[in-house]
């Protein structure tokens, strides 16, 4: 995060052309921020840490003293050891541009965690402020007074808040309100002497002063002598009594006295500490309200995609001699030169302008019959997917069709199979990419087809949804600098997110102490994935599994699962494909295990029903998508929500003469999100793949399984993991995966 | 290329971070033996199309005994110049024969025995030697050889599980690993092929600050092989990963021409 002016929330931006892209060593990933003083980065150091690298401009740095005051700062900074002050990890005071590297937290401000999600609950607030005042008395202890206690630069993370940008670069006599980065809002947490700019007045209760303007702002949202005009501001600091409306009550008289207007009367940051989290023990896994939560789970999905491998690594050179045997290692996954090469065909191909699929010919020609394709595995193992996927978008065209009969156009639908296979996916792919009608792709099925297909859409600027496939760096990708997803749209959480919902799904049960996860590696990138989510998930929870991890060629499940057992679980989730899920249930119910088992996507669907018969009995199945049946009579729904289920269970009837497949009404949906822009955009202008992912990324849609949006980079917004419960052979619907933990009694 | 766009994403999904198992484990072997110096580049199947050909293992091949994997081993581990032109050995430069480091209750490293299902395993020890201001860049290559690709498959798994079990490792006294992450890469073109990756930091009593820490791990049927690079002040990024990639692609195409059907 930007100590110099707050982001927008997961405001990791790309870099701008005139961005370097090394620092001493740090290779930058993308912009946390920017102000009057210079740019704070994402960087990665050498050893492949994250790093938030913030660069001085030549201009300030030139300012005569700036950089004795700049080296004196930075290693007083060093002193300063808290573990909830985020560490100075590097820093050049000589360098042309000075620059100081701290390390880096994925998660949001207190400043975007309040506007997003409004004011915390007293508890959080009195861990937050205990924490940061512990910080704040590890700052002075160093000999430092921070001087912009605010909102910006307090980062929340799953263990605790992090204080940063701590007394750096403050210039003797210059106040943060007079640097140029200062941005309405901020203003609001100096304390009188720094608005009377009283140079010699500023010390440590200055900071005691700030931290209560942070409290103040934490409990009720609101800054206590408000916002507006600066001046305005600084005299109702200096002057007013702060507006403490919505505190609570027992932090009034304290809160009263942080903020006197004698500095020598406010309490030391170490008494704060002890005062605010009297009772509170420590911090603890669940501090945090969950939506703010969810934004750290997001913001650390997004992390782990990002791209550490240098493209300097060697291979690079076409001409090197060891390049045919080194090939098969690069293709295995180290590549290096593969990244570089890749990286910069894409680089190309984003340049080009949008002179039609092929690049021969000049834009699109207005026409009045355009296409929606459908990529999907029709015969292949995810058959049954892939086929309700067809139907779905098959009965969205047709309504389309049917409703506009002709103007202003009609939609065809063009159908691809991949046959789930890797090898033909590509090709697949481009039997619609090449295809000037097809506007937007439905697809793809799985992972892997996927993976293989993405560059053909990337290389015509081609729109494809998938309602299927979790794959984390089809969206989450491109925050290094290279090229950000500007083709998928995901109706799905990534295998990391919905891991995390499957990991607080359990602790709907609350006698769960101790989960084996269990990891098998079959699909690899599925359960690697949705392994690090429920590491991740469970730790918010507060919960230590047992992990397990065994080959995907592994069929001894009695004696894997055994062990398990005797290792004292009390739960059981397969983070794993169908067949070994299978074989686990058996194992499990042979061995007489009671706990509750639960799995996640690789396995939700008719065949694990009947390949594990009745050892899936009492299985928790957390998926993607809803059953539009159990939707449409599910009482808790709106009758206006349950009215566009049951026209879709209609028309599909209908249409087909059953009920539908999962994924059909989600499939159904994303495409009718599509045909409704088309519909309403095409009276404004000629319809074109051009800026076309852009448009459908910003829609706001309400369908027959409820609503989508998407965040920037293509993800869906919100839960999107729905918990099934397999009872007499059937999935029963149990309603959407918990949106945090549920607290232990 | 299109086909390695797949492993591209994947390759790229890493986090952060690093291990080494191999380093606990030293004292004894001394310079008994030098690796082959055989020359993958030249010797390797040159495959012209970008296609590449699935990997054969030649039944005949699979070493039986003891002394089969002996020779098998010694002939893949990499030695100082699979590693790059400034290495050199470090002393003892191979690990004692019969060790076997295990990864204990309290996450510490300790010395164990061979596993039944190890018919041979050994680590080679090679190093950037500290100069001009630089940390000596400390590197270890293991290879090791199991029954059946079942057992070597068995150790891949559990490679990761110890990585989610102690993400905190004591690799010995003053040397510990932090936030390891692992990550494991999919089955390649085929069943005979599996690699993993695991990242962390490095802290060394004898170095100022966390330090990068990579381990890399094949499976090549019944052999795994594992290249480690344990990062040091002076020394970048570019250069480990240089140095990882090298010796691991020298170790895989070894270990191909040696168990495959078309060398």
């Amino acid at each position: 995060m930007s100590p110099m002016a707050d982001p927008e929330p997961g405001a990791l931006q790309p870099l701008l052309p005139a961005d370097p892209s090394t620092i001493a060593g740090y290779r930058l990933l993308g912009r946390l921020g920017a102000g009057g003083m210079g740019v704070v980065y994402l960087g990665r150091t050498e050893s492949g840490e994250l790093a938030a690298v913030k660069v001085t401009l030549a201009d300030h740095a030139d300012q005569p003293d700036f950089r004795a005051r700049f080296r004196r700062e930075v290693e007083a900074a060093r002193r300063v050891v808290s573990p909830w002050a985020v560490p100075v990890t590097g820093a050049d005071p000589d360098a042309p541009e000075p620059w100081m590297a701290t390390a880096f937290v994925p998660g949001p401000s207190l400043g975007e965690a309040v506007r997003a999600h409004g004011p915390l609950p007293e508890r959080s607030v009195r861990i937050l402020c205990g924490a940061v005042a512990r910080a704040l008395a590890a700052v002075h202890a160093a000999g430092l007074v921070h001087r912009d206690v605010k909102p910006g630069n307090v980062l929340l993370a799953v263990d605790g808040p992090r204080l940063i940008d701590f007394g750096i670069a403050r210039a003797t006599g210059e106040t943060a309100l007079t640097a140029t980065d200062m941005v309405v809002g901020t203003p609001g947490f100096l304390a009188p002497e720094q608005a009377e700019a009283r140079t010699d007045a500023i010390g440590p209760p200055a900071d005691v002063f700030a931290l209560g303007c942070l409290l103040a702002y934490a409990t009720t949202g609101r800054p206590p002598f408000g916002s507006g005009a600066v001046d305005a501001l600084m005299y109702r600091t200096v002057h007013d009594e702060p507006d403490l409306a919505g505190v609570p009550e027992d932090l009034l008289p304290f809160l009263a006295a942080c903020l006197a207007k004698n500095p020598a009367d406010r309490p030391a940051a170490e008494e704060i500490a002890d005062r605010l989290t009297e009772g509170i023990p420590g911090t603890s896994a669940d501090w945090l309200p969950a939506p703010v939560v969810t934004t750290i789970a997001e913001r650390s999905a997004a992390m782990l995609a990002l791209p550490d491998i240098d493209a300097t690594a060697p291979g690079t050179d076409p001409a090197a001699p060891a390049r045919t045997s080194r090939r098969g290692f690069l293709l295995l996954g180290a590549g290096a030169a593969v990244i570089a090469a890749g990286g910069g065909a894409f680089a190309l191909l984003d340049r080009r302008d949008d002179t039609g699929a092929d690049g021969k010919h000049p834009a699109p020609k207005p026409r009045n019959n355009w296409a929606i394709g459908v990529l999907a595995d029709l015969s292949g193992p995810a058959r049954e997917i892939g086929r309700a996927q067809e139907r779905g978008a098959r009965l969205a065209v047709e309504r389309f069709n049917a409703v506009h009969k002709g103007k202003p156009f009609t939609l065809e639908l063009k159908v691809s199979d991949d046959r789930g296979e890797r090898t033909g996916a590509l090709a697949a792919a481009r039997r619609l990419t090449t295809d000037p009608s097809v506007l937007a792709v439905l697809g793809p099925t799985s992972d892997d087809t996927g993976i293989a297909a993405l560059p053909a859409f990337e290389e015509a600027g081609l729109p494809l949804l998938t309602t299927s496939a979790g794959y984390n760096l089809f969206t989450l990708r491109g925050e290094s600098g290279g090229a950000p997803n500007t083709t998928v749209l995901r109706a799905i959480p990534n295998h990391f997110m919905a891991s995390v919902y499957l990991a607080w799904s359990t602790t709907l049960l609350p006698q769960i102490r101790r989960p084996g996860v269990l990891q098998e590696r079959t699909d690899d990138q599925y359960s690697w994935q949705c392994n690090s989510g429920a590491r991740f998930g469970f730790k918010q929870a507060g919960i230590k599994p047992y992990f397990r991890v065994v080959p995907g060629r592994a069929t001894d499940y009695r004696s894997i699962i055994g062990e398990m057992i005797d290792s004292g679980i009390d739960a059981y989730v397969h983070n794993g494909v169908r067949s070994t899920a299978v074989l686990a249930a058996r194992a499990l119910k042979e061995l007489g295990f009671t706990g509750p088992r639960f799995t996640g996507q690789h396995v939700f669907g008719p065949e694990f029903l009947k390949e594990a018969g009745s050892d899936a009995e009492g299985w928790f199945v957390c998926a993607p998508v809803m059953d539009p049946v159990q939707r449409a009579a599910d009482p808790k729904e709106k009758a206006a929500d349950r009215k566009l289920t049951q026209d879709f269970l209609d028309a599909h009837s209908k249409r087909y003469g059953t009920t539908p497949a999962f994924y059909t009404g989600e499939s159904f949906d994303v495409v009718d999100l599509v045909t409704s822009w088309l519909a309403t955009s095409a009276a404004k202008g000629p319809l074109s793949r051009k800026g076309l992912w852009g448009a459908l990324r910003k829609q706001k849609h309400t369908g027959a399984m409820g609503g989508y949006q998407f965040q920037d980079n293509g993800e869906l917004t919100g839960i999107g993991t729905f918990l099934y419960g397999v009872q007499k052979g059937a999935y029963k619907y149990l309603g959407p995966a918990p949106a945090e933990p549920q607290k232990k009694a | 290329m299109r086909d390695a766009y797949g492993r591209v994403l994947r390759a790229a999904a890493v986090a952060a971070g690093g291990l080494l198992l191999a380093g606990c484990s030293s004292g004894g072997g001394g310079d008994e033996a030098k690796p082959s110096r055989g020359t993958p580049s030249a010797s390797g199947t040159a495959t012209t199309s970008p296609t590449a050909r699935a990997f054969t293992l030649d039944p005949k091949k699979a070493p039986r005994n003891a002394a089969d994997a002996k020779r098998l081993a010694l002939a893949i581990v990499a030695g100082p110049d699979d590693w790059g032109p400034d290495f050199a050995k470090r002393t003892p430069f191979l690990s004692a024969p019969g060790s076997w480091p295990v990864l204990d209750a309290n996450c510490e490293w300790e010395v164990g025995a061979l596993p039944r299902s190890v018919l041979y395993s050994v680590t080679a020890y090679s190093e950037i030697p500290a100069a001009g201001g630089k940390g000596p860049l400390r590197v270890a290559a293991t290879v090791t050889v199991h029954r059946t690709a079942a057992d070597a498959d068995w150790e891949m798994a559990e490679t990761l599980e110890e990585a989610l079990h102690c993400p905190d490792q004591q690799l010995r006294q003053g040397e510990r690993i932090t936030d390891l992450q692992s990550l494991g890469v999919p089955y390649g073109s085929d069943e005979n092929l599996d690699t993993l990756m695991e990242r962390g930091s490095y802290l060394a009593d004898a170095f100022k600050g966390p330090q990068s820490y990579s381990w890399y791990q094949l499976r090549i049927g019944q052999v795994s092989v594992a290249a480690v690079v344990k990062g040091a002040p002076g020394r970048t990024r570019a250069e480990s990963d240089d140095a990882q990639i090298r010796a691991s692609a020298t170790m895989q195409e070894r270990a191909k021409n040696q168990l495959g059907a078309q060398s």
